[in-house]
């Protein structure tokens, strides 16, 4: 297989349109410069690493476009961006330090996605003890038990209104953490190309 | 050289190179590094970020049977680079002042 249709083959993550621009820069490349395969590995690397940081790059970038919703989520993003990592040529402890930052960010995001999610579920757990409580009670005390039974009905009320809250959360810190992971990837796989030993 | 080449620079290469002519990827890359020393694959993210921000744009040309991709500067790029270059002027100024006059 030619080292273009190889690279083809890795790129069916970008959109069609990203995807065509890129073979095409890189086939135009290859033939004016008279390169073979083995000359393209050697300047761009395989096309397997040329595709993950061209895949890395566009996911990267201001405002992708991207193919799929899912693609939206910090862990797509840590995920193009440790391949684009272990695909460029950058020094070992460079590497072993970004992948370092960019786990704890991973765990750091989950932990507080699960933190917020949990405030929520302790507050419907402390809502549904109160009302079935208060139920229980209210044939010794009225007052009391309806007491209960009003407070549960409040927490749920909160929990109702506290949930899209909880989903702007969720977006903001997702958006905060894509910002961090873009920002450790621009610094290491992002600066790669330039070589400096001359 | 332990000095890093930050990406505005890069930016600003490259349009400076195409403010006089219109270039083809590879063309552009064999004159930067008449300058500069950036890998192959360099290239081709900046040059699709600059077409991305319209800072360039890009036409084909057939040439020999085969269709070329030419990059040209927008008057975007234009007044961009006119900001690097004037950026550069006077960091570059400071910079002389404190490292330079090494004889």
């Amino acid at each position: 297989m030619s080292y273009i249709q190889d690279l083809a083959s890795y790129l069916t993550n970008l959109p069609q349109e990203d995807r065509e621009d890129a073979l095409f820069y890189y086939e135009q490349y290859i033939y004016e410069g008279k390169l073979t395969d083995g000359q393209a590995v050697s300047e761009f690397g395989t096309p397997k690493q040329l595709a993950r940081r061209l895949v890395a790059d566009y996911y990267m970038g201001d405002a992708p476009q991207l193919p799929e919703e899912k693609a939206q989520s910090p862990f797509t993003l840590a995920r193009v961006v440790i391949l684009a990592l272990f695909a460029s040529p950058i020094l070992i402890p460079v590497m072993i330090a970004a992948l370092a930052v960019i786990f704890s960010l991973m765990i750091a995001f989950a932990s507080l996605v699960l933190a917020v999610f949990g405030v929520i579920l302790g507050f419907l757990v402390a809502a549904i003890v109160s009302v079935i409580g208060g139920v229980i009670i209210i044939s010794q005390s009225i007052l009391g038990g309806l007491f209960y039974v009003t407070f549960g009905l409040a927490l749920i009320g909160l929990v109702i209104l506290g949930w899209p809250l909880a989903f702007l959360m969720v977006r903001w810190l997702k958006t905060i953490f894509m910002w961090m992971i873009k920002w450790v990837g621009k610094q290491t796989v992002g600066k790669k190309g330039v070589r400096h030993e001359s | 050289m332990t000095i890093q080449m930050p990406t505005v620079l890069l930016d600003g290469s490259v349009l400076a190179i195409l403010e006089n002519r219109d270039m083809y990827g590879y063309l552009l890359t064999k004159e930067i590094q008449k300058y500069i020393n950036v890998s192959e694959s360099t290239m081709y993210p900046v040059l699709r970020r600059l077409q991305k921000s319209g800072e360039l744009v890009t036409y084909d040309e057939a040439f020999e049977g085969r269709m070329r991709r030419y990059y040209q500067i927008t008057s975007l790029g234009q007044t961009r680079l006119n900001e690097i270059k004037q950026d550069w002027q006077t960091f570059s100024v400071g910079i002389n002042d404190i490292l330079g006059g090494i004889s």
